[in-house]
């Protein structure tokens, strides 16, 4: 049964379901693309390919998700044999558990800068194996543990003990001495 | 005192990117990007077979002997049908389906981990090679084109670089493919 036959309206066609998913979540896309690649050329030809395989799949959207979770997870796909093309050039990748283990050494250092610390932040995503790297970038895309539960096919609860490690590592790595007058 | 600075408006806050995307041009990108890797493809793929078939033809073909010639011919059946095999890794950069993209990112992402392993186990593509250049090296040995060590001689640099790459390349194949199917293990625990 069709879109169409469902709802009793016509189904939105393939250019206007991308036009929508992009205006609403187009800069999140920019992001997620940054947690995958630092390199500003390579980083942009990552975003076409999400691009072009979000076009490409809104051909068989079927509506039994919502518009969001259908284009983070063809994101997040795409980024995945991104990385999995490039895995022989990358460094190792490390979960969350060894980075919740390894000290935080000068990473620990305060900071004022926040360009340094959304570089900080970006280091540390890309360092991640990409399943852990999905989750804490929807978690810093404010997601909820059921969109990201959908997103990923992983079960809420080892979602939220992930998103647990997150949090860890995030406050042990973005700790800022505030100074008081 | 110590506060912790929120991350996640530090991530959300990022400068936005000053290139933008236009859809009609990654595909006609693409579409380029596609066609010049899949002529670079087939035309290496076609120019080490003719390589390795001259060279030995080179030093042996001058004397008909049915064993050689079935060699020859066994190299050039296995290049066609591994053509064949493999048209969609070689003719399209994505070979997956619209719907298998928008899958769950854990399925999706343990296929394309599956699908990687399997490549690299692929006892057709890795130890064909080896098997016919071994059936090869016999062939010549056994048949009439081997009058003498001499011809042997010339062709055995070639042999042998073409063993230990092969051997080297088996032992780091069998490494990625250990480490990938330990990150599926992985995925199946969690």
């Amino acid at each position: 049964m069709s879109r169409t036959e469902i709802s009793g309206a016509p189904s939105p066609t393939r250019d206007e379901l991308y036009e929508t998913a992009i205006r609403e979540s187009g800069r999140a896309l920019d992001r997620l693309a940054a947690g995958y690649e630092a390199d500003p050329e390579k980083r942009h030809d990552l975003r076409q390919d999400i691009h072009l395989q979000l076009w490409r799949s809104f051909e068989v959207f079927d509506g039994r998700c919502s518009l969001k979770t259908w284009t983070f997870r063809v994101a997040h796909n795409t980024a995945v044999s991104y990385v999995n093309r490039e895995r022989r050039r990358n460094t190792r990748l490390v979960s969350l558990e060894e980075i919740e283990r390894t000290a935080p050494g000068e990473d620990g250092e305060p900071d004022i800068d926040r360009r340094r610390a959304l570089h900080k932040l970006s280091r540390l995503i890309r360092q991640l194996k990409p399943l852990d790297r999905q989750i804490v970038i929807s978690y810093l895309e404010d997601m909820d543990m059921a969109a990201i539960a959908e997103i990923t096919g992983l079960t809420p609860a080892n979602i939220g003990m992930k998103i647990h490690r997150i949090k860890n590592v995030l406050s042990a790595r973005f700790l800022e001495e505030k100074r008081h007058a | 005192m110590l506060e912790t600075k929120d991350p996640g408006t530090i991530w959300r806050d990022q400068p936005e990117e000053k290139a933008m995307v236009n859809l009609e041009q990654i595909v006609n990108r693409r579409t380029e990007e596609l066609t010049s890797s899949t002529r670079s493809e087939i035309l290496m793929s076609v120019g080490a077979a003719l390589l390795f078939v001259a060279v030995m033809a080179w030093r042996f073909a001058p004397i008909h002997d049915p064993l050689l010639e079935g060699g020859f011919a066994a190299v050039i059946a296995w290049v066609v049908i591994s053509l064949y095999r493999f048209r969609r890794r070689i003719w399209r950069r994505d070979p997956s389906r619209p719907d298998a993209i928008a899958a769950p990112c854990l399925e999706y992402y343990r296929a394309q981990l599956e699908q990687r392993r399997d490549h690299l186990r692929d006892a057709w593509l890795w130890h064909g090679p080896l098997f016919l250049a071994c059936m090869g090296l016999i062939a010549i040995l056994m048949g009439k084109a081997f009058s003498g060590p001499e011809r042997l001689r010339d062709v055995l640099p070639l042999i042998v670089l073409l063993a230990v790459w092969t051997g080297f390349g088996l032992i780091r194949r069998y490494r990625q493919a250990r480490e990938l199917q330990r990150e599926i293990d992985e995925i199946d625990v969690a």
